[in-house]
């Protein structure tokens, strides 16, 4: 998962940022909340992790934000010295997903963070096998079936597909997508990343034709969307009487 | 990935020399955060005693907020427990209390040896 820590105190932040990434996860530190709301117009992240107490504003407020002007679903996680109830009521009604009082516990919040992602996205994370429409993806062998047909891909063609399949419908920054294939440390261009896209459409066959659609949205990542089944049955129909 | 190491919690025995050092025990993957962490501490003591010169409770009632939660965080209770006390101090603008609390910290920072393993 990539995961936004906003939290001003960089010891808690290098704490966090440590389990997660030793969990697998990609972390992003912010020291204040408007230095994460100008990089979510441009980013993406699978979790924000938002601190309550800040220099610049409120934790609350950054989430009131998200959840209005960026109008942003990404589930958050509150972790907070924060503990009376009516301030974890007003951060639930707010639109946080969950809510941690510090000093938090490792396994926890881990464990939180990936039940965080599997309502998010309950559809995908089934196992080492998803099964997608026309698609079955085996994690294990790394081998993605398309009307049961292995699909011949390169390592960084199926981790791109895997991570557009499991994040249907969701617009996914350049930045994610560059950092969960390629890693954190790698350079990579836009140009080799297009190239890649390009080639994971014609290869699994993203297109509306196909009840799919893998679009660019310029200047900032990706998005794939199942088309509804109606409209694939009516363009089979259509085509079936040659209109 | 460490993850044994990563699951130990932090433990604490007193050893009889030398000078009475508090010994905390961590994964050995914690080492360099542990060292960054008390290092910024220490720092820490320093920009509370200015606080206190300069009167400046809200400061200090900061300082000692990001105390008690990291201390608590990293598994340093005795340093969250007078994280607290300071933030309570601070609220009372009280300076004695404060500057009582800040000679525990520095002893404690100074009697503070963490190992790794």
């Amino acid at each position: 998962m990539r995961i936004a820590i906003l939290e001003d105190d960089p010891s808690q932040t290098e704490l966090l940022a440590h389990w997660m990434e030793l969990a697998g996860h990609q972390c992003h530190g912010f020291d204040r909340g408007n230095a994460l709301l100008r990089a979510l117009e441009q980013e993406t992240f699978d979790v924000l992790v938002l601190d309550w107490n800040l220099p610049d504003t409120t934790g609350v407020e950054v989430l009131r934000r998200v959840r209005e002007r960026l109008r942003s679903a990404t589930p958050v996680l509150f972790v907070t010295a924060r503990h009376r109830e009516d301030e974890v009521v007003l951060a639930l009604r707010e639109g946080a997903d969950d809510y941690m009082v510090k000093p938090v516990r490792r396994l926890e919040l881990l464990a939180r963070l990936e039940a965080l992602t599997r309502r998010a996205r309950p559809r995908v994370d089934q196992g080492e096998v998803l099964e997608l429409d026309c698609f079955r993806v085996d994690t294990q062998t790394r081998t993605i079936f398309r009307d049961d047909q292995p699909l011949e891909l390169t390592a960084k063609d199926f981790d791109l597909s895997v991570l557009f399949l499991r994040n249907i419908g969701r617009l996914l920054s350049r930045g994610h997508i560059r950092e969960m294939v390629w890693g954190s440390n790698a350079v990579v261009t836009s140009r080799t990343l297009d190239t890649h896209v390009s080639r994971i459409r014609n290869k699994l066959g993203l297109t509306p034709e196909n009840s799919w659609r893998l679009s660019a949205v310029y200047r900032y990542g990706y998005r794939l969307e199942q088309l509804a089944t109606a409209v694939r049955k009516q363009q089979a129909g259509a085509l079936a009487l040659g209109t | 990935m460490n993850q044994i190491g990563a699951l130990r919690q932090p433990t604490h025995r007193r050893q009889a020399e030398p000078k009475e050092a508090l010994v905390v025990e961590f994964g050995k993957d914690m080492e360099a955060l542990v060292e960054r962490f008390l290092h910024r501490k220490r720092t820490d003591v320093v920009a509370l005693r200015n606080a206190l010169q300069e009167g400046d409770y809200e400061r200090i009632a900061n300082l000692a907020h990001d105390l008690k939660g990291a201390g608590g965080a990293f598994g340093f209770s005795e340093l969250s427990l007078l994280g607290r006390k300071l933030m309570q101090a601070a609220g009372a603008a009280d300076g004695e209390d404060v500057e009582s609390l800040l000679e525990r910290l520095e002893q404690y920072l100074v009697r503070v040896q963490p190992i790794f393993s």
